[in-house]
């Protein structure tokens, strides 16, 4: 029998799905797009490379 | 500065070093290479030269080409050299990245040669870019990501999410070409999730695992998961976009393909060798 904590994780796991590949697609069209990274764009992308760094960073301690 | 200094250690920065050196090293070719040479260097499929099976990935049609380039390889390389600490295989990380360097343009500009000069010579033009290498480093993302579950929980629960997370990610690029989703190709992928789900689901020491981890620890996790299953959606969605022509050039997908089979392949072979 699947446990209750199990079957929550999937439904917020499928819940979130649809937003992250709403982003994806965002961030990748604007890549694609337009010539010139705008501001958003360019601070997500910084984010995300930011926070690997310092996540590597903190693991590495 | 001095908590920037505290978080970076001396070997931590010099690997940092390394992997912004290879970002140097494609924009100082595209920006102080004459165009003549980086002309030689490119690969022509119709005719091509030895030595343009390995240089062609470092040199690009144009700015816009090496920074979408750029921002894909700087994307998979911190997320997999994160996880490659976590896993405390520096000298995985190290190895497998030696080794796309050399071992995909090889491999990807081969295909490229056979591909075009077999089979469409008539095509008279010049193949050019790193795109295929960051395509293999998102295969090496995928293989670092299931380590790391596989690490942190079991082996079942990372062959589950590794499997699953492949099948999404089809399912992404059937989407952007089909422009909409498949009922038959959404229906096999979620069979196979359910399939993975169930043997992971049939196995009871996973409970143990999880129970013995913190709260923020967890949290972390999961920040962390969501992050990298973004990061591949970005990198697939890049590899695999909706137009396939661009400024009168072709976006090559079948290197791409062929780059992200052999990130996967090389990168698992030195897990092998590392564990």
């Amino acid at each position: 029998m699947a446990e209750p904590r199990m079957i929550l994780a999937g439904i917020v796991f499928l819940i979130l799905l649809q937003p992250l590949t709403a982003a994806a697609i965002d961030i990748q069209a604007a890549l694609a797009s337009t010539p010139t990274i705008t501001p958003v764009t360019a601070t997500l992308l910084a984010l995300l490379i930011v926070f690997a760094l310092l996540a590597a960073a903190v693991e590495g301690e | 500065m001095r908590l920037i200094k505290s978080l970076i250690g001396k070997q931590h920065a010099l690997d940092l070093l390394l992997i912004v050196s290879i970002v140097a090293v494609l924009t100082v070719v595209h920006v102080l290479v004459p165009p003549f040479l980086q002309d030689q260097l490119a690969l022509r499929p119709a005719d091509p030269q030895w030595y343009t099976l390995l240089t062609a990935a470092y040199t690009h049609a144009s700015f816009d080409h090496l920074k979408g380039n750029l921002i894909g390889y700087l994307l998979a390389v911190c997320y997999v050299y994160w996880l490659c600490l976590y896993l405390e295989c520096r000298q995985w990380f190290w190895q497998t990245t030696l080794g796309l360097l050399v071992i995909t343009p090889l491999v990807v500009n081969s295909a490229n040669v056979l591909l075009y000069g077999t089979y469409l010579p008539e095509i008279n033009g010049v193949t050019c870019g790193f795109s295929g290498v960051v395509a293999a480093f998102v295969g090496f993302l995928i293989i670092s990501f299931t380590a790391a579950i596989r690490e942190a929980h079991t082996a079942q629960l990372a062959q589950a999410i590794g499997v699953g997370l492949i099948l999404l990610l089809l399912l992404l690029i059937d989407t952007v070409y089909a422009k909409t989703l498949r009922p038959i190709v959404a229906g096999l992928v979620v069979f196979g999730i359910c399939i993975q789900a169930a043997s992971v689901l049939y196995h009871r020491d996973r409970d143990t695992l999880v129970q013995t981890r913190s709260r923020e620890q967890l949290i972390f996790q999961i920040v962390g998961g969501g992050l990298i299953v973004l990061v591949l959606a970005i990198l697939t969605l890049q590899m695999f976009p909706v137009e396939l022509v661009v400024n009168n050039s072709f976006v090559n997908i079948f290197a791409h393909g062929i780059g992200f089979i052999i990130g996967t392949a090389v990168s698992a072979v030195f897990l092998s060798y590392n564990v």
